[in-house]
């Protein structure tokens, strides 16, 4: 799939993270939209589906795991890559259990996750 | 002031009987994820050695250095609070490796049966038995490639630990239970030497965190010991413009009396163009290293690299610690340069991962190939106690055997140390079949040549005093000629003998 085609939502509960993710993965030409909470970042996938997710696991109201399993029941060829900075490996392996696409740990450069998301735009597309 | 290290893996109860007999005993209970949390917030990206280790991706230079940095912080939480409490109990994967060396800390593995840990796994996470049974295997997977990576040990190895529980057929009551008269054995009270133990460990892994955390020295890879208050430092050659920061940076360390750095007394330098740790002579320098007690520094010798450049493996300038106020998303001008050989690394990577893994990584560089390139990158300063050169020159064709006997000899007249082709790595500092023919050889001409002059002592007396009695040159002259050639011949074939008994008693 090629990535100007590719709709991509960021959850993250720490403002900055969407702020500095969104412009360097728009570069790619992506549509991106950031959210700081995982409720409303679902209620917006429930209007339109996105192609790719990337959530932090660690989050006050909705943890990434929840949002996994609920963008998944939701639309099952979804990515979703999940990013942390308290990553484990039993976290990670529970991730992917459930359906990951990939698990990315902080800190990261924005490169890192464009190459994750070019793979998962080429899964997308076969 | 007591600890107990529990071992455990995912779902094998091992936290429940933690927890247990730490509020048996009335002592304070610390998990892995803790400290792990609390390591994060100090600035160490653990969740990045983690997710290198579930990737099964060799561990960069600067991720080896977080890696110490993780080690000394487990150790320096672990002591702090066995020291300012009754008791400690800690439980995580490695929890029976965090404190090597200190014989009074009680090590105990809980594990549970692969069909209570999948049913756990099923129940927990709602995962169905498939999914769970690839869980707990990939996770116990990556467990033993964590252990083996930090520790260079087997996480199954159970003369590691004091005693097992399969806590899968026992309460977890009963199991802590049973482990109540362990802490109160005589093996494992506190002495005034556990607690000069813990004092000295403390230390060293708070100074060794204060290196790690400054940007003066966080790229440094340095050993560090502390005796008293007296801390010696110990760092690597190619750090001996930066070690004088050293003190600078932990001497505001409360305990500490003194600091003394010294360049570490032995590093091996391997020069090659390629690297494989699956050949037989990357068992041999780790044996020669291990033996040493040196670390191995890798050179690749690049024939395409531009004259006269080097680039080291620092750490990237953008460490995780001032990573924070970004959210942890690093700038994308921060990229590493591109890996000389494209993307096999000319195994590189893989080799360092394997040095990591043994402890005897001592940094990576890139320098050019041509043989003047070479001895003007190397500056003498760097004391190395061998210097060992590999396949070099591969891109000369017939003349890379002439060029790399060039470059040792020209290596030889820079270097104090030896230098020597890995050909010769083997004969020279190791014991084989070769040097057990040689022993034998050494060791009956030796016996020969000494029964020989007992046997014939009296001639032998007469033949070279005659040279001091008879009058004349001639007497003289041939005495004097007996002993000349004959004392060269006695010292190589009983030098011989000891050297090659010296390198089999590992001595040499």
């Amino acid at each position: 799939m090629n990535p100007k085609d590719l709709r991509i939502m960021i959850i993250d509960d720490e403002r900055i993270v969407g702020k500095r993710l969104k412009p360097a993965i728009e570069k790619t030409g992506s549509t991106v939209e950031i959210f700081t909470d995982g409720e409303t970042a679902l209620n917006r996938f429930q209007e339109q589906p996105f192609d790719i997710v990337v959530t932090d696991i660690r989050m006050d109201e909705m943890d990434g795991i929840e949002v996994l399993e609920r963008v998944l029941a939701l639309s099952p060829r979804t990515k979703v890559i999940i990013i942390t900075g308290y990553a484990t490996v039993e976290v990670a392996r529970e991730a992917l259990s459930k359906g990951a696409f990939d698990f990315i740990a902080k800190p990261f450069k924005p490169g890192d996750l464009r190459v994750i998301i070019n793979r998962a735009g080429r899964e997308l597309e076969s | 002031m007591q600890l107990i290290c529990i071992s455990r893996g995912v779902y094998g109860r091992g936290k429940e009987v933690a927890e247990k007999i730490a509020s048996k005993l009335g002592y304070i209970c610390i998990s892995r994820e803790e400290v792990i949390e609390q390591a994060t917030e100090y600035g160490i990206p653990v969740g990045k050695l983690e997710i290198a280790v579930l990737k099964n991706r060799p561990f960069s230079a600067p991720l080896a250095i977080q890696m110490e940095l993780f080690k000394a912080f487990v150790s320096a939480r672990l002591c702090t609070l066995t020291l300012s409490n009754e008791g400690v109990v800690y439980h995580g994967r490695a929890g029976h490796l965090v404190l090597p060396g200190l014989t009074q800390v009680l090590r105990v593995r809980v594990i549970a049966d692969r069909e209570f840990r999948l049913n756990k796994a099923m129940e927990r996470m709602n995962l169905n038995r498939e999914q769970a049974r690839s869980y707990v295997e990939q996770v116990d997977e990556d467990i033993r490639r964590w252990v083996r990576t930090f520790y260079n040990e087997d996480w199954e190895d159970i003369s590691l630990y004091h005693l097992t529980i399969n806590a899968a057929h026992i309460s977890v009551e009963n199991a802590a239970t049973g482990l109540l008269d362990f802490p109160s054995l005589p093996e494992f009270q506190t002495t005034p030497a556990f607690r000069k133990a813990l004092l000295d460990r403390l230390l060293a892994s708070r100074c060794r965190l204060a290196i790690g955390m400054d940007r003066r020295t966080e790229h440094m890879k340095v050993g560090v010991q502390a005796e008293r208050g007296h801390v010696s430092i110990t760092y690597l050659p190619r750090d001996s413009n930066t070690y004088t920061s050293i003190p600078q940076v932990i001497e505001h360390i409360e305990g500490v009396n003194s600091v003394v750095c010294t360049v570490a007394s032995s590093n091996i330098m391997f020069l090659a163009e390629r690297f494989d740790p699956t050949l037989e002579v990357f068992d041999h320098l780790v044996e020669i290293s291990e033996k040493w007690n040196a670390a191995i520094e890798l050179v690749r010798v690049d024939p395409n690299a531009a004259s006269a450049s080097i680039s080291t493996t620092m750490p990237n300038p953008a460490t995780p610690h001032d990573s924070r106020e970004k959210g942890g998303i690093l700038d994308d001008d921060d990229d590493d340069p591109p890996l000389p050989c494209g993307d096999d690394d000319c195994g590189l990577a893989i080799t360092r991962h394997k040095l990591i893994q043994v402890g005897r990584a001592g940094g990576t560089r890139n320098i050019t190939s041509d043989p003047e390139s070479i001895t003007a990158a190397l500056t003498p300063r760097e004391n190395y106690s061998l210097v060992v050169v590999g396949e070099v020159f591969g891109n000369k064709g017939a003349a890379k055997q002439r060029l790399k006997r060039d470059l040792v000899s020209l290596l030889s007249d820079r270097f104090a140390g030896p230098v020597i082709g890995t050909e010769d790595l083997k004969a020279r500092y190791l014991f084989g079949p070769r040097q057990v023919l040689n022993l034998l050889a050494f060791a009956v001409l030796s016996v020969m040549l000494y029964s020989l002059v007992f046997h014939f002592q009296e001639p032998i007396l007469q033949f070279i005093s005659t040279g001091q009695r008879e009058e004349g040159a001639i007497p003289r002259v041939l005495a004097a000629l007996a002993v000349a050639v004959s004392v060269p011949f006695v010292a190589v074939l009983v030098g011989g003998f000891y050297s090659n008994l010296l390198k089999l008693v590992k001595l040499e």
